[in-house]
């Protein structure tokens, strides 16, 4: 593997993945399965393919395992700083719909009348900097790696140029 | 070598095993009387929450809970600890044709637009099957690309 674009194709797929997971309403789409971390992961593999279709070998899992996590690292350290920055511009957007949500909701389980409670109490007006950074560290790595080994299953052969 | 990824389906189906079951105690220990207990139970629940909205009018509750996921999340889970349980016992390296996955994903897509169309409303068991059968889909991507990789050093 070529460390280089492996690096490049990293962070070009941990921001992918990062803006998929702090963007405003553009982070629903994690609601299925972390698919935009998924595609931080599908993008990783589709930039490295793309860059070096004559590569001879096909990828191995310890290939793939190397460039879902580096990913994942880059995926999770860019969460952050892009959560801070839409905190920055916009607040805690996603409280405040949560709030709006919960609202509209004719009635909900038990624990949530305390999570309601919690969330009007202005506990969690701040930056919640260090929880995303531990959450993403643990999820983003997961997410980019099936990422990845999909991108290899569908993508694999799609730009190898067709020996003469 | 083929013992290492021998091993490997073997971890990944024991970590996928102790997520569903993790994910089926959360309620269980958030209620629970014990201080540790629930502190386990709540770090779940904050795990499983950027992998799933955890809409409770889409969950399966216990004990008056709902589940960290929502019932189709854990029907994948689920379908990813059989089809990795199964690899496990049958030890079977045939590789599945594409499409088959290109089938189950314009289904899976279906699915979801007739339910968007109003066509029918919040249906469990199709929400569970549907989850199986992607979970089965998705994580059996990864066991063929694990197995490719067991018979590639096989055949050196």
């Amino acid at each position: 593997m070529d460390n280089r674009l492996l690096y490049q194709s990293a962070i070009i797929g941990g921001i992918v993945a990062a803006l998929m997971d702090s963007l405003p309403y553009i982070k629903f789409i994690n609601a299925c399965c972390c698919l935009g971390i998924v595609l931080g992961g599908f993008a990783a593999f589709y930039y490295y393919r793309s860059q070096s279709p004559n590569e001879p070998k096909e990828f191995q899992m310890s290939g793939l395992v190397h460039m879902g996590l580096l990913t994942g690292i880059f995926g999770a350290i860019g969460s952050f700083i892009a959560h801070y920055i839409v905190f920055k511009m916009v607040g805690n957007w996603d409280i405040e719909f949560l709030k709006n949500m919960m609202d509209k909701l004719e009635e909900f389980p038990p624990i949530w009348d305390e999570l309601y409670e919690e969330l009007e109490s202005g506990k969690y007006d701040g930056f919640a900097g260090p929880i995303i950074l531990v959450q993403s560290l643990i999820v983003f790595p997961i997410f980019t790696f099936i990422g990845v080994v999909l991108g290899n299953k569908f993508l694999g052969n799609a730009f190898k140029k067709p020996q003469a | 070598m083929q013992l290492k990824i021998e091993n490997m389906i073997r971890v990944i189906t024991i970590i996928l095993g102790l997520w569903v079951l993790a994910l089926v105690t959360a309620p269980l220990l958030v209620q629970s009387g014990n201080l540790f207990l629930n502190y386990f139970g709540t770090a779940i629940y904050f795990l499983a929450d950027p992998v799933c909205h955890q809409l409770p009018d889409r969950s399966i509750f216990i004990n008056d809970l709902p589940m960290a996921v929502c019932a189709r999340c854990f029907a994948i889970y689920l379908g990813g600890f059989f089809i990795f349980a199964l690899a496990w016992i049958r030890q079977s390296t045939i590789q599945w044709p594409k499409w088959i996955y290109y089938v189950a994903a314009i289904l899976f897509v279906i699915e979801i637009l007739t339910e968007h169309l109003n066509l029918y409303h919040n249906i469990f068991e199709i929400r569970l099957i549907s989850g199986f059968f992607l979970g089965i889909l998705l994580f059996r991507i990864i066991l063929e690309t694990i197995i490719k990789e067991k018979v590639y050093l096989k055949n050196g």
